[in-house]
């Protein structure tokens, strides 16, 4: 499993990559109802089986365990100037770099239309892994450095 | 057969278009101007198989590489860029931010009812913007295209 980071002018993303049998736990909520787009392969969230491609809505105040049973990609956007930002970035100062940052937070290479990450790995951390909002925090903190 | 579909989710509008086989294209084009370009800086991710990338090169296209998946791609607004299936299972999704001066930007691609509806959706309803299903099989080297549509990629609701 991966939990990627990335961000553009407007949008900050959370990427998460799962090999079929890894668990992520969101060990937060928010005070308003976000979407989690799977992306690929079948996702089992909050014990509702979702199968690419599929938007499934966490509401405001539930915390958040995903189950892959195939190898599966998710992606929660989020716009950088809305609210909800900061609670998922608790600290002031890195919300604000955040925020005026230009860096995509994730390795990138030019190409002729822009800009490119390499291919993103599905082999990484645990397969057990829960996502804790300083662990987003150093994420963000490790990409605006890039 | 390639499907396309946009959709609003909380903060976002995806533009959603999979290929089930090879070589089709898995690029968005602007219906009234031809153009394959993104008229704002946009956000999109390719996931599964493999696809084929081009670029536009004075008249012509030019293949840059074949790239495999997963990937995030940030593409400059208003550079022509082609893409192909190399693989039978290839999709590309496009996050655009429900903000009206980047929506806007959109309007000759995507419908200036289609945006105003975007943007005024709220954010625990999901619209389906748009719809479609065609083929549009494409050189994989000249990105030149082999056969013609059936239809219109996209079929305004």
């Amino acid at each position: 499993m991966n939990v990627y980071v990335a961000k553009d002018n407007y949008s900050f993303y959370i990427m998460s990559l799962f090999n079929q049998g890894d668990q992520l736990t969101h060990n937060w909520s928010l005070s308003k109802s976000y979407s989690i787009l799977v992306s690929k392969g079948t996702i089992s969230i909050n014990s509702n089986s979702r199968k690419a491609v599929g938007i499934f809505d966490i509401q405001p105040g539930i915390q958040v365990t995903m189950n892959a049973e195939t190898e599966a990609m998710t992606v929660c956007s989020f716009l950088l100037d809305d609210d909800l930002m900061n609670e998922l970035v608790s600290d002031a100062s890195t919300l604000t770099q955040l925020r005026n940052s230009s860096s995509y937070l994730i390795e990138t290479e030019e190409e002729p239309t822009g800009r490119m990450s390499p291919q993103l790995s599905f082999d990484g951390e645990n397969s057990l892994a829960t996502l804790s909002l300083s662990d987003l925090d150093a994420k963000i903190l490790g990409g605006l450095s890039i | 057969m390639r499907n396309a579909k946009i959709i609003t989710c909380q903060d976002h509008l995806l533009i959603i278009i999979e290929s089930t086989e090879q070589d089709n294209e898995i690029t968005c084009v602007n219906n009234l101007t031809g153009k394959r370009s993104f008229p704002a800086q946009t956000t999109a991710i390719a996931v599964d198989g493999k696809f084929n990338h081009f670029y536009e090169d004075g008249e012509s296209w030019t293949k840059h590489n074949t790239w495999n998946t997963p990937r995030i791609f940030f593409k400059t607004s208003n550079v022509s860029s082609g893409g192909t299936s190399e693989t039978a299972n290839t999709r590309m999704i496009a996050f655009l931010p429900k903000k009206r001066e980047v929506l806007t930007e959109w309007i000759n691609t995507v419908g200036e009812n289609q945006v105003n509806v975007a943007i005024d959706t709220s954010r625990d309803s999901h619209v389906t913007i748009a719809e479609g299903t065609a083929v549009r099989k494409m050189d994989a080297n000249t990105f030149v295209e082999l056969e013609n549509s059936i239809s219109d990629d996209i079929i305004f609701q």
